[in-house]
């Protein structure tokens, strides 16, 4: 009986570990995961279709933003009807819900002749890619935020999105100018609360350093292990401060339960300016108006800035809303974008020559394209391999359940009501 | 900070600490009485807080069948862990068998219901004290029942067959033998009955925090620095040590900073380890076998 039950477990286990070693990738392998709106097999004497390839967490616990990526991709192709200059476009997805996936996709897409790259939801492997992308020559459009993203020069590996230090800047000047605009307060007179994950002190330590810059008194920072529970103590001692602004950064799930049971306390920061991450998802509307209402956060330019500040942007949404049922969150619109950036390459190169990734690489690297001009609203323009045109953030307020933005002035369709309770 | 604010973490505390007592008085009792070295403890915690999670927001059970399927659910993975990963008296071999154990659940789970958290998002009233000190409802609701049922368990094994057979075999298994008693289907049963406490502590925990994955490895760290500290085997001074160390995280987290939580309450416990090893309610007359 013993040696019988033994063995059933050994095949169980051997069941599942196979079943796991499959699951990376191999659902995007198996469903042939490639929007080709080209329709149809190649027809003589047409070109190839040429294949942009993203990897992005399409399960695990990420998955929800990867799966917007992949979205937001597809709406990005879609609405160029699939081709640049009459050579059609596909985009293969894969799926990396871990570093060591993402690089196992990365490799295998490459081996399957894919030589241009857009960064998937997280970039959690793009540190590693960097100098990959080089040795490979693979253009590699990245999305990571990471500080030490680039390490020296490279020819293939572009940063084009926001880069993390800008982030902390918006979120300290944006606070400087909710103390000066509504709570008549400068600078060295504002006084603001930082409540934190530590697994997000990257973050903090760069938005510590831009309070310093601004002359922001932080009179509470407080980190915590991803594990805490029991969130009385630190709810307690905000209680018991005086300060003005209230800044968490924090994710879904430290978050949530920590504005759930500030509301259970009956407190209300005086203002809440949350940076990012979570504060500006449909997961944080989801806990209620009653809690979201007022609360402001600083966010990469989402689906919903005003119109006439980004091209395009009614489209991506319509047809995005249209495509998925739901509203785009901004990691769609920066799938989006990211497609967008790739297609504009391809269109300044001619199609016979897009096999040609040293002459993609020159093209990308002298890229010039102003803000507004694409949709997630940041441009593109090249000084060292990183953008220096994706500096601008939003701030958004939160109105029954809606992110609605209320800064800049160009990108705004609200005004911010601050405090809220007034 | 003043002292107001201080009572009212405090009392807080107690309410968390009572629920980690009693989590942690379960893995006391496999440890510490039933001698089984269980490290899917907190695995099977968390499974039982994703069964309460689904029982309530997707097949929308009522509260019976919901607390009737845990203790079941939990009951038979008792039974099925003693038949197998836990049929060996070899310590080093149970803890590698539970590790790999906790490992496959909490992939499956993974696998099953992602790693994104699950809360009940229940909104807890507040019982005032005082203007400035107050208790969640849920939380005071749970350390009441927490120490009922730690009571009635004490209750269960001193006063019905049982639970005198039980304490019959943790003493001495041999001699229970030669009385008669059925020692393997005792310790079956005895271990069956803890996991149905670890089944109860999974319903408190999910109507007091959230669900994921990773959930019960912080519990067991919890569980482990509670039943070490307190003395192995020792199931009120497990209840006690518990709410100590709810009471002294809290208190870290208040005055120090949440930054210094782990580094501190680790330094307390080498501490007490170091001062006490045989533990804080355990005698040196008396280590590891008192029920």
């Amino acid at each position: 009986m013993k040696k019988k039950l033994s063995c059933a477990l050994t095949i169980l286990l051997l069941a599942t570990t196979i079943a796991g070693c499959k699951s990376p990738g191999g659902e995007a392998r198996s469903n042939a995961d490639t929007a080709n709106l080209g329709g149809g097999a190649v027809e003589a004497g047409e070109m190839e279709p040429y294949r942009i390839g993203m990897i992005t967490q399409l399960t695990g616990a990420n998955s929800y933003g990867g799966n917007e990526y992949k979205m937001g991709a597809e709406v990005a192709l879609e609405l160029i009807g699939g081709q640049v200059n009459g050579r059609r476009i596909e985009m293969v997805f894969a799926d990396g819900p871990s570093q060591e996936a993402t690089i196992a996709e990365y490799e295998r897409l490459y081996n399957d002749d894919i030589r241009l790259f857009v960064s998937g939801y997280g970039c959690i492997a793009d540190r590693a890619i960097m100098p990959m992308s080089d040795q490979m020559e693979a253009v590699y459009l990245s999305a990571a935020w990471d500080a030490d993203l680039l390490q020296g020069t490279s020819d293939y590996f572009f940063r084009v999105g926001a880069n993390i230090t800008d982030f902390a800047k918006n979120v300290a000047s944006l606070s400087s100018s909710i103390g000066e605009q509504y709570l008549n307060k400068k600078g060295s007179d504002l006084r603001v609360a930082v409540v934190y994950n530590t697994r997000l002190e990257h973050l903090n330590t760069v938005v510590k350093e831009e309070f310093d810059k601004e002359g922001i008194q932080i009179v509470l920072d407080e980190g915590y292990p991803g594990d805490i529970k029991d969130f009385v103590p630190i709810i307690t001692k905000l209680k018991d401060l005086e300060y003005d602004i209230f800044i968490p950064i924090q994710g879904a799930a430290d978050g949530i339960p920590f504005q759930q049971k500030m509301f259970e306390m009956g407190y209300c920061p005086p203002v809440t300016f949350g940076a990012g991450i979570l504060y500006d998802t449909p997961v944080f509307g989801d806990l209620g108006s009653e809690i979201t209402d007022g609360v402001l956060t600083t966010s990469y330019p989402t689906a919903y800035i005003a119109e006439d500040g980004a091209k395009g942007i009614r489209e991506f949404r319509e047809a995005f809303e249209k495509k998925a049922g739901h509203k785009p969150l901004t990691h769609a619109l920066q799938g989006y974008g990211l497609v967008q950036i790739a297609t504009k390459i391809l269109e300044q190169v001619p199609p016979e020559q897009w096999e040609d990734t040293a002459k993609l690489a020159e093209t990308t690297k002298a890229l010039n394209i102003p803000e507004g001009e694409l949709a997630w609203y940041w441009g593109v323009k090249f000084e060292d391999n990183s953008n220096v045109l994706a500096t601008q953030m939003v701030a958004n307020q939160w109105v029954d359940s809606d992110c609605l933005p209320v800064y800049p002035d160009n990108l705004k369709t609200s005004d911010a009501k601050v405090p809220w309770s007034e | 900070m003043n002292l107001t604010s201080y009572i009212a973490v405090v009392i807080n505390a107690i309410c968390v600490g009572g629920v980690y007592g009693l989590t942690s008085s379960a893995w006391s009792f496999q440890v510490g009485s039933l001698r089984f070295a269980n490290f899917a403890y907190g695995a099977s915690l968390m499974v039982s807080m994703y069964l309460t999670y689904y029982g309530l927001r997707e097949w929308n059970l009522p509260w019976a069948v919901i607390i009737l399927m845990v203790l079941a659910v939990n009951f038979l993975l008792g039974l099925f862990m003693r038949k197998t990963v836990l049929n060996t008296n070899e310590r080093g071999t149970q803890i590698l068998c539970t590790t790999g154990f906790s490992l496959i659940m909490i992939n499956l789970v993974t696998f099953i219901c992602t790693a994104y958290p699950r809360n009940l998002s229940l909104v807890e009233k507040r019982l005032y004290l005082t203007p400035e000190i107050s208790v969640g409802a849920i939380q005071l609701t749970c350390f009441v029942l927490a120490a009922i049922i730690l009571f009635s368990f004490q209750l269960y094994l001193q006063k019905t067959w049982t639970g005198r057979a039980i304490r019959a075999v943790v003493q001495n298994r041999s001699v229970a033998t030669l009385m008669g008693i059925n020692s393997n289907v005792i310790l079956d049963v005895a271990f069956a009955i803890s996991y149905m406490m670890i089944g109860i502590s999974g319903i408190m925990m999910m109507l007091m925090f959230q669900a994921e994955p990773i959930a019960g490895e912080y519990m067991q760290t919890i569980a482990f620095i509670v039943c070490v500290s307190a003395g192995l085997g020792s199931l009120s001074g497990a209840f006690y040590t518990g709410i100590i160390v709810a009471i002294v995280s809290a208190s870290i987290n208040f005055f120090i900073g949440s930054k210094f939580h782990d580094p501190l309450l680790f330094a307390i416990f080498v501490i007490i380890l170091i001062v006490r090893p045989y533990g804080i309610f355990n005698s040196k007359k008396n280590v590891a076998r008192t029920l």
